[in-house]
């Protein structure tokens, strides 16, 4: 015990403690070196995998989103690595990127301006398809969500003439205003005008305006035609004469799918 | 002077054919287009006969007669007039179209039936020289009156006959140029008046 306490005693402190806080340096800067600045091999590897993602951009063969891969470009450039071929790279990917979605818009306005013409065609409805039709090719457009104000409006239309339709039994507007008019003459004969004037307000509301011209063909030579009227007044005409002489020959619409010129032929 | 005289005769010539087949041209109007017109022209009539019943019709509200008047004013030329008769008075009325319907509409009687039957062309509609086509259709009306509580109390049967004019005029409608024939009625004269 002596011998021990002795031994302890010769020791030179200072040197103990200098050997210690060396000891305790050692071990501080190694713990530094895994949170501090990256080591050259590191940022390097970083380098590499920076350039080949921009390559992938690039040449157009990631298969990120556009938007993605903005973020992949914004994330390198924000890391400056200073390396000239990476800076190049990134302006490179920039302008892919610029481009690509200069692209894309167009497609896009291509598409919203297809589906416009297919959207008014279908309004009209000249080749007079059934409503399940209409909501066949309505499906597709409604599919592409092109997210466009004026092709929402149309498409809400659409959608309102396909109810009108199945409302009416899908009867071909042809029909319909011949049905009308026939009823009005009907209705007028046997003195139900609360009937004639429901289906004459019904009927107008198929007009662009109660002033929409009527053109009535009394001969296809020439052609001749008897003198021009309007929807209102050969309504009340029909009501007056208590018959309905002449058939739908054929109509024009205007954009929201209201007829504003009709022309009739005599039966 | 002779040279002078055959050159102006020589243009003569050249001139007429062109001025002949103008007129021809004007005047080239098929069998089935001058039938359309000799229908719409006797089509006018009978709408008039009708205007003519609802505006004589006592139930007719008086907005509505108003309305119909319009509607036949619309088919005659202005100045135009109708005939009445009666078979207690031995002359004809000729009263102007506006006042011939006021009067209609104001007639003494609780009921009135107006029908007009035996339409047809007495003369076939004719060119005039200055593109009008012409005509007469004759009309036999048979007028009767009625008392609430008497019942008939007048009845006649008159025949009419009435001039019509039939005119192609063109117009736009919604940027294309339409042909039509403007059909209106003349004055309507009364021939016979019988019971």
């Amino acid at each position: 015990m002596r011998v021990m306490i002795n031994k302890i005693k010769s020791l030179n402190w200072q040197h103990v403690v200098f050997i210690i806080l060396i000891a305790a340096l050692a071990v501080g800067s190694d713990s530094c070196k895994t949170t501090g600045k990256m080591s050259k091999k590191e940022q390097k590897a970083q380098i590499e995998q920076a350039k080949k993602q921009l390559s992938e951009i690039i040449n157009g063969t990631s298969s990120k989103s556009l938007e993605a891969q903005g973020r992949t470009v914004n994330e390198i450039a924000s890391k400056h690595f200073k390396d000239p071929e990476l800076d190049k790279m990134i302006e490179d990917a920039r302008q892919v990127i610029k481009n690509a979605y200069a692209e894309r818009d167009k497609q896009k306005q291509e598409q919203v301006d297809a589906a416009r013409v297919e959207l008014l065609d279908m309004l009209l409805n000249k080749d007079e398809k059934s409503a399940d039709e209409l909501e066949a090719e309505l499906a597709k457009i409604k599919a592409m969500n092109l997210g466009n104000k004026d092709i929402n409006d149309l498409i809400a239309k659409v959608e309102e003439k396909i109810a009108g339709m199945r409302t009416k039994k899908n009867v071909p507007l042809k029909n319909q205003l011949e049905n009308a008019f026939q009823g009005i003459a009907d209705a007028s004969k046997s003195g139900n005008t609360n009937q004639v004037v429901s289906l004459t307000r019904s009927t107008l509301q198929l007009f662009s305006s109660d002033d929409a011209p009527v053109l009535i063909m009394i001969s296809k030579e020439g052609p001749d035609y008897d003198k021009p009227t309007t929807i209102k007044r050969y309504l009340e005409f029909v009501r007056d004469q208590k018959a309905s002489r002449n058939a739908v020959d054929t109509y024009q619409l205007d954009n929201d799918g209201k007829i504003k010129e009709l022309d009739l032929i005599k039966m | 002077m002779k040279r002078r005289i055959s050159s102006i005769g020589l243009i003569c010539l050249l001139i007429l054919p062109t001025f002949l087949f103008a007129q021809n041209k004007d005047e080239n109007i098929s069998p089935q287009r001058k039938q359309a017109i000799d229908s719409l022209a006797l089509e006018k009539v009978r709408d008039l006969s009708k205007y003519i019943s609802i505006i004589g019709n006592k139930s007719t509200p008086w907005s509505e007669s108003q309305r119909v008047i319009e509607r036949a004013v619309e088919l005659f030329m202005e100045n135009s007039e109708i005939g009445v008769s009666s078979l207690s008075k031995p002359d004809i009325a000729y009263f102007k179209v506006r006042e011939y319907f006021d009067r209609l509409m104001k007639l003494n009687y609780d009921r009135v039936n107006i029908d007009w039957y035996k339409i047809q062309y007495v003369s076939d509609l004719e060119r005039q020289p200055d593109g009008t086509y012409v005509g007469v259709i004759t009309i036999y009306q048979r007028f009767q009156g009625f008392d609430k509580e008497k019942g008939l109390i007048y009845e006649d049967t008159t025949k009419k006959d009435i001039t019509v004019y039939v005119k192609r005029k063109e117009t736009q409608i919604g940027g294309r140029l339409i042909g039509f024939w403007d059909v209106l009625l003349g004055d309507i004269r009364v021939k016979e008046t019988a019971k």
